[in-house]
């Protein structure tokens, strides 16, 4: 009986041996893409279970592009914990000692605190008018009604998918234009202590121009300064984000008139 | 399956920063590739205007006879958009993928400067990946 289907099988050409095999292994397969729901694994699997073209093409897929096509498929607004788990992290250490290394060679160069503090700033602000776009295409959140909406997204998706950790919004003013962002966890700071020659450094004055510049894309301009700093004998940070301007997106530009 | 015929990217201003053209139909030189893009991206605008209802975020498909035209605006204002064949499925779907694409290996690389012609091999190869036939359908899972 054995040697009978033995011979079936060979009738059939090496590559529908393939796709028969792939279709065995798929569901197993499946359970290796992290973050992938239970009901994820099964609709995929049954959905590629009848396309021989696509089980072919799944398989000579890298795991980061199975991800992203299979679970980061856009679906309405994302959480920060659901991004966060999905996307490529690096060693928090590494990450922490290398931003340590950038303050202390930038303190070198430059000499002055004031000048770092700016230089830092500035480095955010380059960062940030990147970032934001990174941040819109694997959140999927669609336009802020308000800047009370902007805040708390910033805290509850912006920091978490980036940092690792959320922060809280308070203090808002009379009339929504300007509130405190506070962070309570800074993975920027684990092992540093100021000494008394950088007393007047914002040592994470670079989160204050991701968001600055970050804004400025979707056309906010802010401000962004430190009010409260663990490193400066304070017991948590807390940032300000004033908003000084909307700038209309809607044609005709104003400065083309 | 249906075919993608051309995809561009246009920064904020109406520039055209990116075109790529697949297979045979619809293939154009590069200043009709730059017409089309300015074209497009004035056309995307005046659509916006001329809508009756307030915010409004410009025109996302137009149909014509012999194709059709996906368009995905980011809110930082960089459109993506894709000609392809008639009834041609889960192209918003794609657009989103190339977004992700674009700020993965064009946005991040440290070399690339903002607002100017993408030459990135990192975002080609990635692109090519995800505009494959079989890759598309899987979008519409």
């Amino acid at each position: 009986m054995v040697p009978k289907i033995d011979k079936l099988v060979n009738v059939l050409s090496t590559a529908d041996k393939d796709v028969a095999n792939f279709q065995v292994k798929l569901y197993d397969e499946m359970t290796t893409i992290e973050g992938l729901t239970e009901d994820g694994m099964y609709d995929a699997t049954t959905m590629m279970a009848t396309k021989l073209d696509l089980i072919r093409e799944f398989f000579t897929m890298p795991n980061h592009h199975r991800k992203r096509d299979l679970i980061m498929a856009p679906v309405g607004p994302r959480s920060g914990d659901a991004i966060f788990a999905n996307v490529e992290r690096v060693n928090a250490e590494l990450f922490t000692l290398t931003y340590g290394a950038t303050v202390r060679q930038l303190l070198t160069d430059l000499e002055e605190v004031e000048e770092v503090n700016k230089q830092l700033d500035q480095m955010g602000y380059n960062i940030g008018i990147r970032l934001i776009d990174e941040f819109l295409a694997k959140s999927n959140v669609t336009r802020c009604v308000d800047f009370r909406e902007t805040a708390e997204v910033i805290a509850k998706v912006g920091f978490k998918m980036f940092l690792g950790v959320t922060a809280t919004v308070s203090n808002w003013d009379a009339d929504g234009t300007c509130c405190s962002i506070i962070l309570e966890d800074n993975p920027l700071v684990d092992f540093v202590e100021l000494p008394d020659t950088c007393r007047g450094l914002y040592y994470c004055n670079i989160l204050s121009g991701v968001i600055r510049g970050a804004l400025e894309m979707v056309s906010m301009k802010t401000e962004v300064t430190w009010i409260r700093d663990v490193l400066r004998g304070d017991d948590a940070y807390e940032l300000q984000v004033k908003l000084l301007k909307q700038v209309p997106e809607e044609y005709p530009y104003k400065d083309d008139e | 399956m249906a075919a993608i015929y051309s995809l561009y990217i246009i920064n904020k201003s109406g520039g055209l920063i990116f075109y790529k053209d697949y297979g045979s139909a619809g293939r154009m030189d590069t200043n009709d590739s730059l017409r089309v893009a300015s074209l497009w991206h004035s056309m995307h605008a005046i659509s916006q205007q001329l809508s009756p209802t307030t915010g409004c975020s410009g025109i996302e498909l137009l149909e014509a006879d012999t194709f059709d035209l996906h368009c995905f605006q980011s809110l930082t204002g960089t459109k993506f958009f894709v000609v392809c064949e008639p009834g041609t499925q889960h192209m918003e779907s794609l657009l989103k993928v190339i977004y992700e694409l674009y700020t993965d290996y064009v946005l991040k690389n440290p070399f690339y400067e903002m607002e100017m012609p993408i030459r990135c091999e990192l975002f080609d190869i990635n692109l090519s990946q995800a505009v494959q036939k079989d890759r598309v359908a899987m979008l519409g899972r």
